[in-house]
């Protein structure tokens, strides 16, 4: 064997080394993170859970007006930010190619895409909290959709870049007009990787907790009044866990599994949902 | 592979497409065009001056290497071209006397006249029916039986019916290379056009899905007038009756396919079909 070779072998041995350890180091914390949470969140995974309210401290209760009220803000986020999203996707992505507008729209859209969330919080506090007088559930969606607007945006975006040019004209080629084209096959071929895109959208805005506070605020009672403050499974574990009552705390544990649970779920769909696509 | 039962040319005799090559040659003009020139957005002249006839119900093939210009001729003829910004032509296109490169054509309907078929199969992510159907859709607006009849009789043109007639409602995306590339020609003759391009129609097929299709190209000019675009010459000789070999974006010689491959005038034409370069 050539010493160059033996060199190369070496160093695949020592680069493949570092890969694994950092791997594992990685899996190591989530797997940390994951444990922890299912050993305190299940003690607290009861029916209660779901059905009675967040107690004062040193009652029983459960988490019932939070979830219901992280449900309603994040239904209502998405189901104003999903349309807005996928047609300025479509505009962005289709119709506005190699325009200073459009560049300068997807530009701005990426940067709101990493905007911290505490600053949307903030933004929504001033224009719809502030005039109003009161924190309530239609300040604490706007935030959420703010946030979950530029993941459909962009998501679309991509998606729409993937389906190949040829699609478009061999419809075109049959003559159909533009429209036709967009609705029936390019987003036909584009579906699953945009409803990827929504779910991931709710992932994400289902563990916001900064622009919540600022917004939504918090509600110990059941409310479904969405021009009031609302109770929110993000803002409970936040105000629960750092509260020195054990019984609260607990239900903090309760919520986080819960969040975590449901992100863990939408997440495999999408996954599954991506893989479906390039079969 | 099966040959489909209904593919076979049994009916051969019948037919109306001009039997040798003398008759295609009187055969009356269907497309002509004339002092034609194609710039891309970057300003490069993609096709230089090509004058040329299109005879009905005869095939003509473009010959030549990468990059000469062919595929682009091919591209203006339904104004595909149009899809993107930037990219113009002079001179005229004419179909039946009429200039389609006015302002004022009607693209859709003009692409409704002159189908497409590309090189690589391109069916629509929906079911095999549904692919057909959705062109026919744009002009006609059909009850479900007289649908299935259209849909049907495209199948059958195309030499698919057979393979794929229990298997309607699923994904055009399910079936086999060259399944999908006749499935795209149902597509593009269920709209009754009059002229049908094929761009490199079997470049991304086997050789027994080819031997298909060019068998189908034969068949399909009975009803059309068929340019085809290829890089194989014994596909140009095998199923077309006009040739013309461009190079550089000029087109070299314009001929009968017979003249082309056993005496060109052109030098360059002469080197190119026997292989010296290209």
């Amino acid at each position: 064997m050539s010493t160059l070779y033996s060199q190369r072998r070496l160093g695949n041995a020592i680069a493949m080394v570092l890969a694994v350890a950092a791997t594992v180091v990685g899996l190591f914390f989530l797997a940390a993170i994951l444990w922890t949470l299912l050993a305190e969140g299940l003690a607290a995974a009861t029916p209660a859970l779901f059905v009675e309210m967040t107690p004062p401290p040193g009652d029983d209760g459960g988490l019932a007006n939070a979830i219901f009220g992280s449900l309603m803000m994040t239904m209502v986020s998405v189901l104003v930010a999903t349309p807005i999203g996928i047609l300025a996707g479509t505009y962005l992505a289709e119709y506005s190619r190699g325009s200073l507008l459009g560049e300068a729209a997807k530009f701005i859209n990426d940067v709101l895409l990493s905007a911290p969330s505490i600053i949307v919080g903030l933004f929504v506090y001033t224009t719809l909290v502030v005039p109003f007088g009161h924190f309530s559930a239609w300040a604490g969606a706007a935030a959420l959709g703010l946030i979950a607007l530029p993941v459909v945006n962009r998501t679309t975006q991509d998606m729409l870049a993937l389906v190949p040019n040829t699609l478009r004209e061999a419809a075109a080629a049959l003559g159909a007009p533009r429209w036709r084209i967009m609705v029936f096959v390019v987003y036909r071929a584009a579906r699953s990787g945009i409803l990827t895109g929504v779910l991931l959208a709710i992932a994400r805005v289902s563990g916001e907790t900064a622009p919540l506070l600022f917004t939504a605020l918090n509600n110990q009672f059941w409310s479904t009044d969405m021009s009031q403050p609302m109770a929110n499974l993000p803002v409970v574990i936040f105000q629960f866990a750092l509260s020195p009552y054990d019984d609260w705390q607990k239900l903090a544990w309760g919520g986080a599994l819960l969040v975590t649970a449901t992100i863990l779920v939408l997440n495999i769909i999408a996954r599954s949902l991506a893989r479906t696509r390039s079969n | 592979m099966d040959m489909p039962t209904d593919a076979k040319p049994a009916s051969r005799l019948e037919m109306h497409r001009p039997r040798t090559d003398d008759a295609a040659a009187e055969q009356p003009v269907k497309v002509e065009i004339k002092d034609l020139h194609f710039f891309y957005a970057n300003g490069f002249e993609a096709l230089k001056d090509i004058n040329l006839v299109l005879r009905d119900k005869t095939v003509t093939a473009f010959i030549g290497p990468s990059g000469c210009g062919k595929s682009t001729l091919l591209r203006v003829l339904n104004r595909i071209y149009d899809l993107y910004p930037g990219q113009r032509v002079t001179g005229d296109v004419l179909l039946d006397g009429r200039n389609i490169l006015a302002r004022s054509e009607d693209l859709n309907l003009l692409r409704a006249k002159v189908g497409m078929v590309f090189q690589k199969p391109t069916p629509f992510p929906m079911s095999i029916y549904e692919n057909i159907a959705f062109g026919i859709r744009l002009y006609d607006r059909l009850p479900k039986s007289e649908m299935d009849g259209r849909v049907e009789a495209a199948l059958r043109k195309a030499a698919l019916w057979g393979e794929v007639k229990d298997i309607l409602s699923q994904s055009g995306l399910g079936l086999s290379g060259g399944q999908q590339q006749r499935l795209c020609i149902a597509r593009a003759i269920a709209v009754r056009p009059e002229v049908l391009l094929m761009d490199e129609p079997c470049s991304a097929l086997d050789p027994i899905a080819t031997a298909i299709i060019e068998e189908l190209i034969d068949e399909l000019r009975e009803n059309f007038t068929i340019a085809i675009v290829t890089h194989s010459m014994q596909q140009a000789a095998r199923t077309s009756q006009f040739t013309a070999f461009m190079y550089l974006g000029e087109l070299i010689e314009f001929d009968r396919t017979e003249q082309i491959f056993t005496a060109p005038k052109e030098q360059k034409t002469q080197d190119y079909v026997t292989g010296r370069f290209g």
